[in-house]
C-alpha cells in the first residue's frame, strides 16, 4: 500500500513539474541565476587581486571585465549585492578573497549612503550566502546544479500575470562571472527610486559606526600592503541631492574620512552616467563608467 | 543545519541509508545516531558540541550518582539543575541581567560601571538543557531508571531531529525507544512521510511568505497608524509562527517515525481552543507539559489551595515567558498569559459562555482576541514599539490608509488554505472525513499537492523562529 501511495506521489509531482514548466512564461534573460551567482562570488576565496565592494549600485554598475581591458592580467571581481550594509562580517570577507601572494592587493568601495545606513541587515543576500557558504561542497554542487534548478523556481506573481497577459519584460539582466550584473528597464522610470529614498532618508540616516568600520578596516589593510580605493558611485542627479543632503554623509566628506584613513580617493567625474531606475546605471552606463574607473585605478595602483 | 536546506537533503539520504544498517546493532546504532547528530548540530558552529557534551556528561553522571548514592541524591539533583541553568544563565540570559543591572545602576545613581556582556546564544540551548534536566529530575523522583551506558544516554540528548527545536522529549518516553531495534510499520511510514510533507509546507509555504510580510511591518520605525492593519499583521505573526514552529515539529516527529520512534504531539490546533487553559494543551504541548510536571506541581502541590493555584500557576507562565527569551518582552508575555487565566479560572467565562447558543464560538473569538495582543510582545523587538502598536490597534480611530507590503493574490490563497484548515478542524471535519471511502485516495493526493506547493510556492527561506530561543 505504501508503494502504491507513494507511485501516487511521484506521478502528480513530476506531472506537476512538467505542466508548471510548459505553461511558464520565459525567464528572464541571464546567463547566471541570481542565487547561482550570489554563491559563486563566495567561491572566489584567495582568488581575486581586485575586490570591488558596495551595494546595488556598485553590482550594476561596475564591470571587472571593462576594468581588466585597463588593468591586463589581474583578477578583478564585483563583489556587490543587493541591500548590501556594510557590516564587520562582509569587509573581513572581502580580505579573504584576494589572492594571499598577489602584488597588486586592493579593496575598492563603490560608496553608496544606502550601504552605510542604520538599518537591519537580515535582508541581504550577502548574509543569506555567507552562511551557506561555509560549505564549499553544498555550494559547488548548487553552482552545477544550476540549471536543474531553473526547473524548480517557485511560481511568483509575474509569472501567473504574465501568463494571462503576456507583455514585454519591464526588467532585464544578465548576471556575469566577474559578478557585474548588466541591467535595464523597459520602459525607463528614473522616478521609480526617488520616492523610496526620499522616505528612506526622512527615518533612517547614515550609521557613524559604519563609516568608522569602514575606516577601521581602510587603516588595517594599508597595515597589511593592501591597496584600498575609494569612489562615489554614480547615480541619478535627483537621488544624488537627496543624499548629500539627507542621508548624514557627503561625497566631500567621504574622501576626507578615507583619505585621513590612509586609503586613496578616486576623482571621477560621476555625473552625466544614464540612470534606468533613478538610482542604477543602464548596462552602457556602466561600460563607459568602468572604463573612467579603470583608468583610475590604474593610476592609483601604480600597475604598469 | 536547517531542514529546509540543500545540504540537510543531502544529510538525510546519508544518513537514512546507513541507518537501515546500523539501526540492528545496539551499540553502533548509538554511536551512529550521536555522530549524525553532532554533524547535524555542528553545521551552525561546532564548538557548541562541547556545551552539549559537558551538560550532557554532568546529567549523565548525576543520574548515577542519585541512584547510587540515595542519601545525598538532593545535592546531585541541584548539581545537575545548577549545570543546565547555570549554562542558561551565561549563554542566554548574561547580556540581559547586566544591562538590567546597569540600567538600575544608573537609575540609583551608584555610579556603578557594570559591563554589559553577551555572548553568542548556542542554538537550541534552552531546548536540550530542558531535556537534560527531565532526566536527572525522573531519576530523583524514582520514575526513571539512569542508563549506565553513556553513548545510550547521548543518543537521547542529542538525537537530531529535536535537538533544536523540539518537541523535548521525556527520557522516560524516548530512552526505551532507542534501547530496541525498531523497524518501522508501513503504517508509521506513512505517517512520517506525511508529517514530513505538511510541516515543509507549514514551513516554507504559509510560515515563510507570512513572515516577510510581518517583518516588513515591524522593521518600519514609524508604523503605520491604523488599527485594521495592525491586526491583520497580528494575524499573519499568530499564522506564521504557528506554522514555523509546529512545521518544525511535524518534520522531526515525521523523520522520527521513519526512524521507528514516536514523538509526542507538539502542536494540536491551538487556535481553535475555547479557553487559555485548553490553549496550552494545545500550544508547545511538550514545553507546558514539562514546565506543568516540573514546576507548577511541586508549587502547587506544597499547598493545595485556590490561591496557591494562582501563584503556581503566576510563576509557571513567567518562567515559559522567560524560556522564551531574555528579554522583557517574553516577561510580559507570559504575565498576560498568566493574567487570562487567571481571569478565566476566577469568573469560569468559558464555561458559562458555553452553556448560551453561539457562545463556543464567542469563547474562541475571546481567546483569538487575547492571544493576539499578547503576540504583539512576543514578536516586537522592543518594548516601546510592542507598546505603541498595542496602542494603536486597541484604538479604533486610528484609520490612516494602509497597504500590506508584498501581499499577493498567491499568499491570500495560501492563507486562505491555512485558515479554512483550522476551521474544519474546529467543526471536526477532518474527523469526519476519515470515513469516507475514498479518504485514502484523497489524502494521498493532498499530501502530493502538498509536496507542489512546498516546491513551487515555498517563500524566501527563513530561519525557524524558535531556533533563538
Amino acid at each position: 500500500m505504501l508503494r502504491k501511495k507513494l507511485l501516487v506521489i511521484a506521478i502528480v509531482f513530476w506531472s506537476s513539474v512538467f505542466v508548471i514548466n510548459l505553461l511558464r512564461p520565459e525567464k528572464e534573460m541571464k546567463t547566471i541565476d541570481n542565487d547561482i551567482l550570489w554563491m559563486h562570488k563566495f567561491l572566489w576565496k584567495n582568488k581575486l587581486d581586485i575586490v570591488i565592494t558596495g551595494d546595488s549600485r556598485t553590482l550594476m554598475g561596475v564591470s571587472p571585465e571593462i576594468i581588466t581591458e585597463h588593468l591586463p592580467g589581474l583578477q578583478i571581481g564585483n563583489f556587490g549585492f543587493p541591500s548590501l550594509i556594510y557590516t564587520d562580517e562582509y569587509f573581513a570577507y572581502c580580505e579573504e578573497l584576494l589572492k594571499p601572494d598577489s602584488k597588486s592587493r586592493t579593496v575598492i568601495f563603490g560608496i553608496s549612503p544606502r550601504a552605510l545606513i542604520t538599518y537591519e541587515v537580515e535582508y541581504c543576500r550577502f548574509k543569506e550566502w555567507s552562511q551557506t557558504s561555509r560549505n564549499i561542497f553544498a555550494m559547488k554542487f548548487i553552482r552545477h546544479s544550476g540549471w536543474l534548478k531553473h526547473y524548480f523556481d517557485e511560481i511568483t506573481m509575474k509569472d501567473i500575470k504574465n501568463y494571462f497577459n503576456p507583455a514585454p519584460p519591464e526588467y532585464l539582466s544578465v548576471n556575469l562571472p566577474s559578478g557585474w550584473t548588466a541591467a535595464r528597464m523597459m520602459p525607463e522610470n528614473p522616478g521609480y527610486t526617488v520616492k523610496s529614498y526620499r522616505r528612506r532618508y526622512q527615518e533612517l540616516k547614515v550609521d557613524q559606526k559604519r563609516v568608522n568600520l569602514m575606516m577601521k578596516y581602510t587603516g588595517e589593510w594599508r597595515e597589511k600592503g593592501i591597496n584600498v580605493l575609494g569612489f562615489w558611485m554614480p547615480t541619478g542627479s535627483a537621488i544624488y541631492f537627496i543624499e548629500e543632503k539627507t542621508s548624514g554623509i557627503t561625497e566631500d566628506y567621504m574622501k576626507n574620512r578615507l583619505e585621513k584613513a590612509g586609503g586613496t580617493w578616486l576623482n571621477i567625474d560621476t555625473t552625466g552616467y544614464h540612470v534606468y531606475d533613478g538610482s542604477h546605471l543602464r548596462y552602457d552606463a556602466a561600460v563607459s563608467f568602468s572604463h573612467s574607473l579603470g583608468r583610475n585605478i590604474k593610476t592609483a595602483i601604480g600597475v604598469k | 543545519m536547517l531542514f529546509n536546506s540543500l545540504a540537510f537533503l543531502a544529510f538525510a539520504v546519508i544518513f537514512f541509508l546507513i541507518w537501515q544498517v546500523i539501526k540492528n546493532y545496539r551499540q553502533p546504532r548509538f554511536v551512529f545516531l550521536i555522530i549524525a547528530s553532532f554533524i547535524f548540530y555542528g553545521w551552525w558552529d561546532a564548538r557548541f558540541i562541547l556545551l552539549i557534551m559537558f551538560s550532557g556528561l554532568i546529567d549523565y553522571l548525576a543520574g548515577l550518582a542519585i541512584e547510587k548514592y540515595t542519601s545525598r541524591k538532593r545535592f546531585f539533583l541541584v548539581l545537575s539543575i545548577c549545570g543546565n541553568i547555570g549554562s542558561l544563565a551565561l549563554f542566554k540570559y548574561l547580556g540581559f541581567f547586566t544591562s538590567n543591572l546597569k540600567v538600575l545602576s544608573e537609575a540609583l545613581g551608584l555610579g556603578l560601571d557594570i559591563p554589559v556582556l553577551r555572548l553568542a546564544l548556542p542554538i537550541g540551548i534552552s531546548f536540550y538543557t530542558f531535556q537534560s534536566m527531565s532526566y536527572t529530575i525522573d531519576i530523583f523522583r524514582g520514575n526513571l531508571k539512569p542508563t549506565k551506558n553513556i553513548f545510550h544516554f547521548f543518543a537521547y540528548l542529542s538525537l537530531f531531529p529535536q535537538l533544536v527545536a523540539g518537541p523535548i522529549i521525556r527520557a522516560s518516553h524516548l530512552l526505551p525507544q532507542l534501547n530496541k531495534t525498531r523497524n518501522p510499520t508501513e503504517k508509521q511510514q506513512w505517517e512520517g512521510i506525511k508529517l514530513i510533507v505538511y510541516g515543509f509546507f507549514k514551513k516554507v509555504v504559509v510560515a515563510d511568505h507570512l513572515g516577510l510580510i510581518v517583518d516588513l511591518a515591524f522593521r518600519d520605525p514609524h508604523p503605520i497608524q491604523s488599527a485594521p492593519y495592525w491586526w491583520i499583521i497580528i494575524t499573519f505573526f499568530a499564522i506564521q509562527i504557528y506554522c514555523d514552529f509546529a512545521g518544525y515539529s511535524d518534520i522531526a516527529r515525521g523523520i522520527g517515525k521513519l526512524m521507528g520512534y514516536d514523538f509526542p504531539l507538539n502542536f494540536d490546533h491551538p487556535y481553535i481552543s475555547r479557553s487559555f487553559q485548553e490553549f496550552w494543551t494545545r500550544w508547545h504541548i511538550s514545553l507546558s507539559t514539562w514546565f506543568r510536571d516540573y514546576v507548577f506541581y511541586p508549587i502547587f502541590q506544597r499547598k493545595i489551595t485556590v490561591a496557591n493555584a494562582h501563584i503556581a500557576m503566576w510563576i509557571t507562565m513567567l518562567l515559559s515567558g522567560f524560556w522564551h527569551g531574555a528579554h522583557w518582552n517574553f516577561l510580559i508575555w507570559g504575565g498576560l498569559h498568566a493574567f487570562y487565566y487567571s481571569v478565566e479560572q476566577i469568573t469560569r467565562l468559558p464555561k458559562r459562555l458555553s452553556k448560551i447558543k453561539g457562545g463556543r464560538l464567542l469563547s474562541t473569538i475571546i481567546v483569538l482576541i487575547l492571544l493576539w495582543i499578547s503576540w504583539i510582545f512576543f514578536r516586537a523587538s522592543s518594548l516601546n514599539q510592542a507598546m505603541e502598536i498595542m496602542g494603536i490597534m486597541l484604538n479604533p480611530f486610528n484609520t490612516a490608509d494602509f497597504e500590506i507590503e508584498r501581499f499577493t493574490i498567491i499568499i491570500g490563497i495560501i492563507l486562505f488554505v491555512a485558515i479554512l484548515r483550522e476551521i474544519l478542524a474546529y467543526i471536526g471535519f477532518d474527523k469526519m472525513i476519515k470515513q469516507y471511502k475514498y479518504y485514502e485516495i484523497l489524502e494521498t493526493v493532498l499530501v502530493a499537492f502538498a509536496l507542489v506547493g512546498s516546491v513551487f510556492l515555498r517563500g524566501t527561506g527563513q530561519v525557524f523562529i524558535y531556533f533563538q530561543f
